[in-house]
């Protein structure tokens, strides 16, 4: 396989051996580990089509990764498959101000983005957490999210055009730097396909003016509740704010101990809150003095307003480093991903503590408290006996719960394999039949990221024999 | 707040099922964009109102047949709204031709608030759909994010009805006091086209948009700066709007798309229309 594939690239884009198993095996979802044949890292779309070719022509499946960050498995290749990396594929190609776009290869780090065009007053939107190293490639597939989604959506909302190498090994070129005209939205579906779809290389992406004027405030509250009312009452208002995110006290805890982070005395909840205009100032103020009364009304111990960029910085830190923080607590880590409609939030929040006191496991929350997104962040040591199967549980248990109330068993991590078992509970055989036959539309074969999304595809029980041992 | 009135949808079910070939109607607010209507027409406008209102969650569920105005004015006692122009001050045309609830999904035409706030494909969250062998199926859901399975929900938005017929539609709805101006400069209120003559929307990009506003003149009824978008009457020469990136027109042309895609569009009708039966004209088939 190796030698088939250093033929069609140089030898040092094609790794190999015990150690690169072992790494790309899996991405962020722990639970599943399943080896790779060999790792291909291309260079150009053109490259990458020689490698789909190449597996199509010797009947090896292949899977898209870029971080893997991915928390779904979503980057987990078959057992001695070909993972295709786009960690070469890097380089932004062309930038179109007058139409506030640009074209990247889909390995760039999706903060590469904005920082390419930073200097304009441009930004690309969708911020996952991840957004330092999770490339473009991969927040195409999981249609990912991210604290501002609230005020600008998700992934899909900013994507005009792909490349992508089709299950086929053909190129299919999908919208284009002007976006969707009448026909069918491919784009829309492509995104969030998780890898099943093709691979793609290149994306037209939307470009965002920065705001004119940002308020960011941290709100301390002595318990949780009187920061889920706040949020309530905030959107209530009719304000659409940039984003609102809570964090508990777990989490609290977490970034006191990794980070020597200190809030206000009786914190057991912060909430960030962020407002931003492209227009009226004084309207944001106005805003913003609204929203100190509402939490102060609920109850909050103080609120911090930030002076300037890098007080906003600061105050960002506890969001954006705290599933990071968590590492300190535990060995291992597990963050689930829940929605369900926002009026639900404390209600479900609840649940998720007394799932978490019923299975003896640690549990700390964060989420994006505008769009009911929950991440119940579960931590333990993965070496004490039957504890995963525990967090596994609690999960699902959460998941339940989510559905019951008319959410969505993931907001942003996507299906991947860790909740294949989850479709049949959220769509019946006939919206499970939808789904297939959109699939259908790009992919009707079993080597492009097989056994993901979909569960109880026909192929996948002879694929889990077939690939048992070697990939040939 | 639960539905208006318990409406079944055997009949519409009956009809798919017996009839080789269907039209799905709405009010006809739009029909001077679709193929003179055959076979038979499936009327979906008894099929109304509204199902769910989460004021709180800003989330509504409607069934297709449901009028804008009916929505709007719903939506509005709650504070809430779809985020489309006022056709009273900027007439129906920026205003996306407001019929009912199905259509407006399933045409997706530009509007004048679209830079700011969105278009349908941003609002739809799930839909309830009537596929043409007469079973249904469900798509989406009711939470502002999803990410479970293929978005299909967005598929249908703007699919003219040629991969399934909308039942209900689970929309995110946005709160009037947070809504922008509406900045297009005109007004056009496009009440019968067919006797006006010819009518477009276009949609530029930076370059050919200057250009094509010198070539069209008088013809431009309304423009939308930030979108780029003209809409358009009279007699005007298809050459002066050769330059656009996407047409939306009276005269019955295929899709500005590439041959790939075209060809995927055909693909996925077979694949969800097996037997050509939903507005098989549609698209300039």
């Amino acid at each position: 396989m190796v030698d088939g594939l250093r033929k069609i690239v140089r030898p040092e884009q094609v790794l190999s051996g015990e150690a690169v198993r072992r790494v790309y095996a899996n991405d962020a979802y722990p639970i599943e580990k399943s080896p790779p044949g060999c790792v291909v890292l291309p260079e150009t779309t053109e490259e990458a089509q020689a490698v789909v070719r190449w597996c199509l022509s010797h009947s090896v499946p292949f899977t898209p990764r870029g971080a893997g960050t991915g928390l779904s498995g979503g980057a987990m290749p078959a057992l001695g498959g070909v993972v295709l990396s786009t960690k070469r594929m890097t380089r932004i190609l062309e930038i179109d101000l007058e139409n506030r776009c640009l074209l990247a290869q889909t390995g760039i780090a999706n903060q590469r983005l904005s920082d390419a065009v930073s200097s304009h007053g441009l930004h690309f939107a969708p911020d996952p957490s991840s957004q330092s190293v999770s490339t473009l490639g991969g927040n195409i597939a999981e249609n990912s999210g991210g604290p501002h989604t609230l005020k600008y959506g998700v992934t899909v909302q900013h994507i005009l055009g792909l490349t992508m190498i089709d299950p086929a090994g053909e190129l299919v070129t999908l919208g284009g730097r002007g976006g969707n005209g009448p026909g069918y939205d491919f784009v829309g579906l492509v995104v969030g396909g998780e890898g099943t779809l093709g691979v793609v290389t290149e994306a037209w992406v939307k470009l965002t003016p920065n705001p004119v004027a940002v308020r960011t405030a941290l709100a301390a509250f002595p318990d949780v509740k009187g920061a889920t009312r706040s949020v309530a009452q905030i959107i209530a208002s009719g304000v659409i704010p940039a984003a609102l995110e809570i964090m508990d006290r777990g989490i609290l805890n977490a970034l006191s101990v990794a980070f020597g982070l200190r809030y206000p005395e009786g914190s057991a909840a912060l909430l960030l809150i962020e407002l931003d205009t492209h227009g009226d100032v004084s309207a944001l103020d106005r805003q913003m003095a609204s929203v100190d009364e509402l939490c102060h009304t609920n109850g909050c111990i103080s609120l911090r307003l930030a002076r300037d960029e890098a007080e906003r910085k600061e105050l960002w830190t506890a969001r954006k480093r705290g599933i990071g923080a968590m590492g300190r607590l535990a060995p291992s880590i597990v963050t689930h991903d829940g929605v369900i409609p926002r009026s639900k939030l404390p209600e479900v929040l609840d649940f998720v503590y007394e799932v978490a006191a019923r299975h003896g496991l640690g549990v700390a929350n964060l989420f994006h408290a505008g769009d009911g997104n929950l991440h119940p962040c579960f931590y333990f040591d993965e070496r004490e006996p039957g504890v995963v199967d525990r967090v596994v549980e609690a999960g699902e248990e959460i998941l339940g719960r989510c559905l019951e109330l008319g959410g969505s068993v993931t907001g942003e991590h996507g299906i991947g394999v860790e909740k294949l078992d989850f479709m049949d509970r959220m769509f019946s055989a006939a919206d499970l039949r939808l789904q297939a036959d959109a699939k259908r539309i790009f992919n009707t074969g079993e080597l492009c990221n097989p056994c993901k999304v979909l569960p109880n595809q026909k192929s996948c029980v002879e694929h889990r024999i077939r690939w048992k041992g070697t990939a040939w | 707040m639960e539905g208006d009135r318990m409406v079944s949808i055997e009949p519409l079910v009956e009809l798919v099922q017996t009839c080789n070939s269907v039209t799905v109607c709405g009010s006809g607010s739009k029909h001077w964009l679709c193929p003179p209507p055959e076979g038979a027409k499936l009327d979906m406008a008894p099929y109304a109102g509204i199902v769910e209102l989460s004021p709180d969650d800003q989330v509504v569920v409607v069934r297709a047949g449901t009028t804008m105005d009916h929505l709007q004015s719903e939506l509005a006692e709650y504070g809430l709204c779809l985020p489309l122009p006022d056709s009273a001050e900027f007439g129906n045309a920026p205003a996306g031709l407001p019929g009912t609830v199905g259509g407006g999904i399933a045409m997706s035409l530009p509007h004048g608030l679209e830079s700011q706030c969105g278009n349908w494909r941003d609002w739809v969250l799930g839909l309830s759909l009537l596929r043409p062998d007469g079973t249904t199926a469900k798509c989406g859901s009711k939470a502002v994010k999803n990410v479970a399975g293929y978005d299909v929900a967005r598929l249908m938005v703007g699919s003219r009805g040629t991969l399934g017929v909308i039942l209900e539609a689970t929309l995110k709805v946005y709160p009037r006091a947070a809504m922008p101006r509406c900045e297009v400069k005109g007004h056009s209120h496009w009440a019968n086209p067919r006797e006006i003559g010819w009518k477009a929307i276009a949609r530029f990009d930076a370059r050919s948009f200057s250009e094509s506003l010198d070539a069209l003149g008088e013809w431009v009824e309304v423009r939308d700066d930030a979108t780029r978008t003209l809409w358009l009457g009279g007699p005007f020469a298809a050459p002066a709007i050769k330059g656009a990136r996407a047409v939306w027109s009276s005269a019955d042309v295929a899709p500005r798309v590439s041959a790939q895609e075209a060809a995927l569009m055909e693909r996925a009708r077979l694949i969800f229309d097996p037997h050509q039966k939903l507005n098989p004209r549609a698209f300039g088939r």
